[in-house]
């Protein structure tokens, strides 16, 4: 059911415009901000994937990286008073450095798999207490306060629509990113590393570097996604960037969504937020954990019924498989 | 005829155990050997050796007169010695074009080089109909050609097949020894193959390699390894 | 350390990791509690009924949430535990609110004397119960039939079940067993702690920690390394801060990985 690319690009392009749109429209403000949520999380979601997906080192200890972001810009200007600018910089370089001093040591001795995710867990826990113990810099537990400065002083309109078109661009920008790998020899390798790693490895895939690259590029793009969160929320706590839960979230919405397509993280992440954001809305009632509740059930039919994924199984009811990418035959040439 | 791989007294232990012991082995440039050896003899062990999963206690392992023994799999890989695997190691879950596609990615970064070298290798192979199948649902028969066709599209100078005719018919394994030839012809490969499958070597190897409890017992052509008594005694009752 | 044992088992037998394991111990915490509520029952001498109870429960949590997990690939297991997680820590909070709940029990924090050093009295029963029960679970392994079974199915699943064994039925029990130690664990921790919808993690983590440190599906060497990490973080702990003790055994735990990634003693 291949859709003709004139019908297609018709389609696209009302999607692209209804997006640019959005925030003209008279949205109740809550509804609004769960958008700008959705698309903060796809993008999350489809950073994680490049790591978590198509190379299957499924790490849960991506908060690290959000919360190294996000602090990054506080610490830096609540403590030096430097732009958000250099604080987003600085946030990127150690999220890298963290990626790398975690991933050389488990890729190059071989923790793979469970035990890859267990030290992924590990280290989002103990970041967590890191930097609620380092009162002094974090704020502790109470977190930091980020004034609104001089960014949002030069951005004459209202904060939040501004915050959107950001997370809009930050958003396809990831996207197109994992469609463009996912087609490259990079996305080709790691597929190869994610079905076999000895195979690969005996078809000349350096393992160790592709996972350090993929690692640090995932890290990377969610450290981004960090600072995003600092500017928009204003305010970040240990809860909000930290720990394992942000790491649960991210990845069972990207797995959920379809791990092995660029598009997947996205339709998971569109599914789930509304469970996540009607938790935070109903904060204290009397029913407040039965959005979460239903997400885990949720997870569950879906780990059974839909291994590949929302998308996956989307995809191969439609007939396609995208595997890394194209699923080439002779004929097509 | 110039020494194309040389495994020179190679030890490799694991734990207790003597996998290869003192082992001498010499592929020359567009031969076809045969490493033959009843089970546990260390066959697949030393393909190991040669290729980079494992490292050797003692010994060394040279390729065009370059030592590669330290070398990781991938580099090794990349300089021109393959492998195939015993029980077959397909990429499950993408098709027949992309699996071939990854060992044609070895030598360029271009995607439309390495589709051109995948088909290429896809017709070598008599894989052209299967090329969009998944492979994780084809036969043993197929899986092999595909392990060899992905390594073909690898552009390797030495080919390791490790147990490659092991679980086909009768005719799939005279297709296999008849694209194992037209391989050395064509392509300039030199080839060794290790096998359980002695009868077919006998005809198709230039020399044979018996290995016994990590000892090379025997070495020389077809006929006069036949003769050999002691190959004889350590295959007693084998085919 | 009942944690710990409980999942290696699991592992062991089907290879797979339940990430939940720390909330089936705040499960059978809370059912330890409100035994006691109800019945009066002093949480230690209700252990056996917890534990039936865990037990019961995790039969028709394995026939419907584990057991596909054998089929699927590695990470349908993370999808679906983390799924469990969210289920039980929310269902929880939605049953039983977000207050932290304990029993006092008077003798507990009574301390007795030993070799001039002071150990409090809930603690050295703690102690001696996990003891206790890793020893038993250790003889059941060995010198049990069900227990050689047990063995059998990890070692190699196809062998076994051509040996006659009904390898289906072991890995439910083997499930529902590691749940059930889980009662244990609750029953000697109420006492000394608080239950609350989210304590699972924590003890989740250090079971990890503690059963890839001692070597993925190797027994002893799980007893052995939670006694590494157990005395570490008290020594840290004690002396240095609390918080620094958990990224303390982080690092232990990243530095033996490094080292021997199959764990001290591993398979």
């Amino acid at each position: 059911m291949k859709l003709e690319k004139g019908v297609r690009f018709l389609l696209l392009l009302s999607l692209l415009i209804v997006i640019l749109v959005i925030p003209l429209l008279p949205l109740p403000l809550y509804v609004f901000h769960v958008i700008i949520i959705l698309f903060f999380n796809a993008y999350l979601c489809t950073a994680w994937v490049i790591v978590g997906g198509f190379a299957k080192q499924v790490s849960l200890g991506h908060s690290t990286f959000v919360g190294i972001g996000a602090y990054s810009i506080g610490v830096l200007l609540s403590l030096f008073n430097l732009t958000p600018i250099l604080g987003g910089i600085v946030g990127v370089l150690m999220t890298v450095c963290v990626a790398l001093t975690l991933g050389y040591p488990c890729f190059r001795f071989g923790v793979r798999g469970p035990y890859f995710t267990f030290a992924t867990m590990a280290l989002a826990e103990v970041m967590y207490y890191v930097v609620v113990s380092l009162r002094g810099i974090t704020g502790g537990a109470l977190g930091i306060f980020i004034p609104p400065g001089v960014i949002s002083s030069l951005l004459l309109l209202n904060k939040k629509i501004v915050s959107y078109y950001i997370i809009v661009v930050m958003f396809f920008f990831a996207l197109f990113l994992a469609r463009k790998i996912q087609h490259s020899k990079f996305g080709y390798y790691l597929t190869a590393i994610r079905e076999d790693e000895d195979a690969a490895e005996a078809c000349g895939v350096d393992i160790l570097k592709y996972k350090l690259v993929a690692l640090s590029l995932s890290a990377a793009l969610t450290a981004l996604g960090g600072a995003f969160y600092a500017i928009y929320y204003s305010y970040i706590t240990p809860d909000g960037v930290l720990g394992l839960a942000v790491s649960f979230q991210i990845a069972t919405m990207s797995l959920a969504g379809g791990a092995k397509f660029w598009f997947g993280p996205a339709v998971g992440a569109l599914l789930i937020t509304p469970f996540t954001e009607t938790v935070r809305s109903m904060l204290g009632g009397r029913f407040v954990g039965v959005p979460m509740l239903l997400y885990g059930v949720l997870l569950l039919i879906v780990a059974r019924a839909a291994p590949d994924g929302v998308s996956g199984f989307i995809s191969s009811f439609l007939g396609r498989s995208e595997s890394a990418g194209n699923t080439e035959s002779y004929e097509r040439h | 005829m110039q020494e194309i791989l040389k495994v020179m007294n190679v030890t490799k232990n694991f734990g207790g155990l003597t996998a290869l012991d003192d082992v001498n082995v010499t592929l020359k440039d567009k031969e076809i050997l045969g490493l033959i050896g009843p089970n546990g003899a260390g066959k697949t062990t030393l393909i190991n050796v040669i290729v980079g999963f494992y490292r050797p206690e003692k010994g060394k392992v040279f390729f065009n007169g370059e030592d590669i023994t330290d070398s990781p799999p991938h580099t090794k890989a990349f300089k021109g010695v393959a492998r195939t695997f015993q029980l077959t190691k397909p990429f499950s879950n993408i098709s027949v074009f992309d699996n071939v596609m990854i060992g044609a990615l070895l030598r360029t970064n271009s995607l439309s080089a390495a589709r051109e070298k995948t088909m290429k290798s896809l017709e070598r192979t008599g894989l052209k109909e299967v090329s969009g199948v998944i492979s994780k649902g084809l036969p043993t028969g197929v899986k092999k050609r595909l392990e060899i066709a992905r390594v073909l599209a690898m552009e390797p100078k030495v080919l390791c097949l490790d147990e490659v005719l092991t679980g086909l018919t009768p005719v799939e394994m005279d297709e296999i020894l008849d694209l194992i030839r037209s391989l050395r012809k064509d392509e300039g490969l030199s080839i060794m193959i290790v096998e359980h499958v002695v009868k077919a070597l006998m005809k198709g190897a230039d020399r044979i390699v018996v290995l016994s409890s990590g000892k090379v017992i025997a070495e020389g052509p077809p006929k006069s390894v036949a003769k050999n008594p002691l190959v004889k005694e350590v295959y007693l009752g084998r085919s | 350390m009942t944690v710990s044992v409980g999942l290696n088992l699991v592992y062991g037998v089907m290879r797979i990791v339940n990430y939940s394991q720390g909330e089936l111990l705040m499960l059978g915490m809370y059912l330890s509690y409100w035994t006691f509520v109800f019945t009066g029952l002093d949480p230690y001498i209700s252990i056996p009924v917890v534990c039936a109870i865990l037990f019961a429960m995790s039969l028709l949590l394995h026939k419907y949430a584990v057991e596909p997990l054998l089929k699927l690939p590695y990470e349908c297991q993370v999808v679906t535990f983390v799924g469990l997680i969210y289920i039980f820590q929310n269902g929880a909070l939605l049953l039983w609110s977000p207050n932290y709940r304990s029993v006092i029990i008077d003798f507990v924090s009574k301390s007795i004397t030993i070799l001039s050093v002071n150990i409090p009295i809930g603690r050295l029963i703690a102690t001696l119960a996990s003891i206790t029960a890793a020893f038993v679970l250790y003889l059941i392994l060995k010198k049990t039939t069900i227990g050689l079974f047990i063995r059998a199915t990890s070692q190699d699943p196809t062998a076994a079940s051509m040996m006659g064994i009904d390898i289906k039925k072991i890995r439910l029990l083997t499930f529902a067993l590691s749940s059930a130690m889980m009662g244990i664990g609750a029953g000697i921790m109420l006492p000394l702690y608080y239950v609350f919808p989210f304590m699972g993690n924590f003890y989740t983590i250090i079971a990890l920690i503690i059963i890839t440190l001692g070597g993925l599906g190797n027994f002893i060497g799980t007893i052995l390394s939670s006694f590494v990490i157990g005395i570490t973080e008290a020594m840290v702990g004690t002396y240095i801060s609390p918080e620094i003790a958990l990224a303390v055994a982080f690092v232990v735990f990243i530095f033996i990985l490094f080292v021997r990634p199959s764990g001290i003693m591993g398979e």
